[in-house]
């Protein structure tokens, strides 16, 4: 099965079940200048998938219906190179090794330093650029 | 015309100069019974008759009034103080003195036991009033004051028995009674034995030992000795001669021994005709009763039922008495009665001591009252004027105030005894200390809030990831939006609403933060706060977003099935939500060991009524053991490695202290489901309008 052809827009997207961090998150990106798609509910995300070009996503772990490592997996299939970052509420080596081991290229527990964060994001997106 | 025949002839007499030669006259004094005796003014009898021949000896007749004084004939009624000559009736009338029926006593050669006698004496004078000598009548009363002093001694038995002396010094006395009715009787008192099969002893004071002891505890049956025979076919037994009768065929040596030939033996019946034991007589002569000694029978096994019929009564009345007093002792009882006519009343020495009054304080309704602890006076006396009209009978509980202001926990019970008239007689009762058991419940009490505290502090321990979270979440949201405003200033470019809206989030999400402490604080605090209108749905829904972050890592799922327009409850929200978190925990843990996609658990609410508010927690584990389900509300009873087996008892602890129920069972199609109903709140019309 081909997936269907993605648009060129460049956007992070950003995944989480709690509307205050979408919120917050999608507003620290925008600080920075970035473009920023925000979701809800990870079935959203993954449809927006199909048809979109996404370099990257920050994806929370724990949400209702589908966790950030079960999206990051589906991704893998969906989007080799989509950059990925997950956010935790809760610091656990299980999580964050599974998450490295799936080729994330940053791990944050909430609440995390904004410059940390940004700098992960920007080096994500340039190595996604490298690899285009 | 003779001097006899004169109906004056006493008033002749002097004329005639003591002439008694009136054939007669002489006739009538030899033949009468009373003992006629005449002396003249120097003491000299004038007239001895036969009838004082008789009592005093033949001999007599011609001593002198000194002389006859001297050998001692009349004695006073203690029958051993003699008269003195002055003493002496006819003595007396030479004086001019009359005797009027005075009773004494004779005693003389020919009497050994004596006689009683009347006597009546006057002087004897001329018609001038010249004292010519003296007269005296003596009757022989001895019949009628035997039967005087058997009555008497009947008398003093019964009143024995009235003041409950002992029964065998009764019986011993009856019988010494009845001995001193006749020459050489012997009698026996026996008892029939609480087995009715056999006799025991009763009284017997004048047969042999050896005697007494072979026929103790001898059996009774139709040729059983007289006594034996007697108790057992219920009738009379006449022995003649016991050498001889089948009946004694076991005890002749016994007989022999003793002395004994003839035994009549008649049973002693109570007045339900119920065999109490049997009275015998016993002589050494071979004969059957005379009439008299049948009489002294019917009167002896008369008194001797009546003694031993209220001995028995007696004892189970003892018996029961000591049952009711060693209950009282053991479990720490007062007895009471009031009086409330003469306002008196009795106290058992228990209750004396529970309520802390002097043994011999008198007492009265007013004072047991002023013992009731001031607060709970009035109710106590309205109860107890209420309840007693009404149903006659009464309880309360309340606390009693003791001098330097101890205090009792107590359970006063009590029941109204009225007369025909439906008149207050008295009111019997009995007070129980409860102040241990009192103290135990609080102490309880306070160990139940003690470890309600700790379930709930080791929960949150249990529920970490989700505290995290939830503070996590808004503390997050502000750092970022913090992070975001503040790179938006420096670049210049913010537009105001946008930094509105921010800073709007901002002070949201501090707010939510403060919720999730204000909620930890709660959980943790250690008093467990007042009831209040709850909507289950709504402290469910809160629980199960507590829990939401904890049910994710656990990868299982809470759904709540709730339905709508439930009523409302009275209950302490604290409680409710730990009753909560303990139930869908333990779910959570139940479920563990299934694979992701089966770990479910549905929280559902329901109306019984409107009266009953049902919360059901069910999972789909392994459930609960099969032979006792309702087992896991025990202390103590855990499935778990780590468990404390602590919290479903609190859980049914504090459903119950909601009046509510609590059950566990096992679901037909897999796992457990547990369920508590709480009654609903009556909503006053005021709330339920707003």
């Amino acid at each position: 099965m081909t997936p269907p052809e993605k648009t060129a827009t460049e956007v992070v997207c950003l995944v989480d079940d709690d509307l205050a961090i979408l919120k917050s998150i999608g507003r620290l990106l925008a600080s920075d200048g970035l473009l920023v798609r925000a979701f809800s509910r990870p079935q959203d995300f993954l449809r927006y998938v199909h048809v979109h070009l996404v370099p990257l996503v920050v994806l929370d772990i724990l949400m209702e219906g589908m966790t950030g490592l079960e999206v990051q997996a589906q991704l893998r299939e969906l989007s080799p190179s989509t950059r990925v970052i997950i956010m935790t509420g809760r610091e656990g080596a299980t999580t964050r090794s599974a998450a490295a081991d799936m080729g994330a290229s940053a791990f944050f527990t909430k609440p995390f330093d904004d410059e940390q964060f940004l700098r992960a994001v920007h080096s994500a997106l340039d190595e996604h650029t490298r690899n285009e | 015309m003779s001097e006899a025949t004169n109906p004056n002839w006493e008033d002749s007499l002097p004329a005639q100069g003591f002439d008694l030669t009136n054939e007669i006259f002489h006739s009538i004094l030899s033949n009468m019974g009373d003992a006629v005796v005449v002396v003249d003014k120097e003491g000299k009898f004038l007239v001895f008759n036969r009838a004082a021949q008789r009592m005093f000896g033949a001999d007599t007749a011609h001593l002198t009034l000194t002389e006859w004084s001297d050998r001692q004939f009349l004695y006073l009624p203690d029958k051993v103080t003699p008269l003195s000559l002055d003493e002496l009736p006819v003595a007396s009338a030479l004086r001019g003195e009359k005797t009027n029926n005075a009773e004494l006593f004779v005693r003389a050669g020919d009497f050994s036991t004596g006689l009683w006698v009347r006597v009546n004496a006057r002087p004897l004078s001329n018609a001038d009033g010249k004292r010519l000598g003296a007269m005296m009548v003596c009757r022989d009363i001895s019949e009628i004051k035997e039967e005087e002093f058997f009555r008497a001694g009947q008398s003093r038995v019964l009143e024995m028995i009235a003041a409950d002396k002992p029964l065998g010094e009764v019986l011993t006395n009856l019988v010494l009674l009845m001995e001193g009715q006749a020459e050489g009787l012997r009698c026996s008192i026996l008892l029939l034995g609480r087995d009715g099969k056999h006799v025991r002893h009763g009284a017997a004071p004048n047969l042999p030992e050896i005697y007494v002891r072979a026929v103790d505890g001898a059996p009774i049956g139709p040729l059983n000795g007289s006594c034996g025979t007697a108790m057992f076919t219920r009738r009379p037994v006449v022995v003649t001669d016991v050498m001889t009768d089948p009946l004694w065929a076991n005890y002749r040596d016994l007989a022999q021994i003793s002395g004994l030939s003839a035994c009549w033996s008649t049973p002693i019946l109570s007045p339900q005709g119920k065999v109490l034991g049997s009275f015998a007589m016993y002589r050494e002569e071979k004969r059957g009763p005379v009439p008299e000694e049948n009489r002294l029978t019917e009167i002896a096994t008369h008194i001797a039922g009546i003694a031993i019929e209220r001995q028995r009564q007696q004892e189970i009345l003892r018996e029961r008495e000591a049952r009711i007093s060693l209950a009282a002792e053991s479990a720490d009882v007062a007895f009471w009665i009031l009086y409330p006519e003469e306002n008196s009343a009795w106290m058992s020495e228990k209750g004396r001591l529970m309520y802390g009054f002097d043994s011999k304080l008198p007492l009265t309704c007013e004072l047991i009252l002023s013992r009731i602890h001031s607060d709970e006076r009035a109710r106590v006396k309205e109860t107890y004027d209420r309840s007693c009209a009404l149903h006659g009978t009464f309880e309360s509980e309340h606390r009693l105030r003791l001098p330097y202001g101890k205090i009792r926990w107590v359970i006063m019970r009590g029941r109204c005894l009225k007369d025909e008239h439906g008149n207050l007689l008295e009111t019997i009762g009995v007070t129980l200390d409860v102040s241990a058991q009192k103290q135990a419940d609080l102490q309880l009490q306070l160990q139940r809030e003690e470890m309600g505290h700790r379930n709930r502090v080791s929960l949150m321990g249990e529920m970490t990831a989700s505290f995290a979270h939830e503070l996590n979440q808004p503390l997050t949201a502000i750092a970022n939006n913090a992070s975001a405003a503040r790179r938006f200033l420096e670049r210049g470019n913010i537009d105001s609403t946008l930094l509105q809206q921010l800073l709007q989030d901002m002070v949201a999400d501090s707010q939510r933060a403060g919720e999730v402490i204000r909620g930890i604080r709660s959980l943790v605090r250690k008093e467990k706060g007042a009831r209040a209108l709850l909507d289950l749905n709504a402290v469910i829904s809160d629980t199960i977003r507590l829990l939401s972050s904890d049910v994710l890592m656990r990868e299982s799922v809470v759904t709540p099935d709730l339905e709508d327009n439930l009523p409302p409850v009275e209950a302490v929200p604290v409680q409710i939500q730990q009753v909560l978190l303990n139930l869908i925990m333990n779910s959570l843990d139940a479920v563990e060991a299934l694979p992701p996609n089966e770990r479910r658990i549905i929280v559902s609410t329901r109306s019984i009524d409107g009266q009953t508010v049902e919360v059901s927690v069910r999972d789909f584990g392994a459930g609960l053991p099969g032979d006792n389900p309702e087992k896991v509300f025990d202390h103590f009873f855990s499935t778990k490695q780590q468990g404390m087996g602590m919290g479903l008892a609190i859980v049914r602890s504090i459903v119950e202290s909601h009046d509510g129920t609590i059950t566990a069972e096992n679901v037909r199609d897999g796992g457990a489901r547990f369920f508590f109903r709480l009654p609903s709140a009556r909503i006053h019309p005021k709330s339920q309008a707003a």
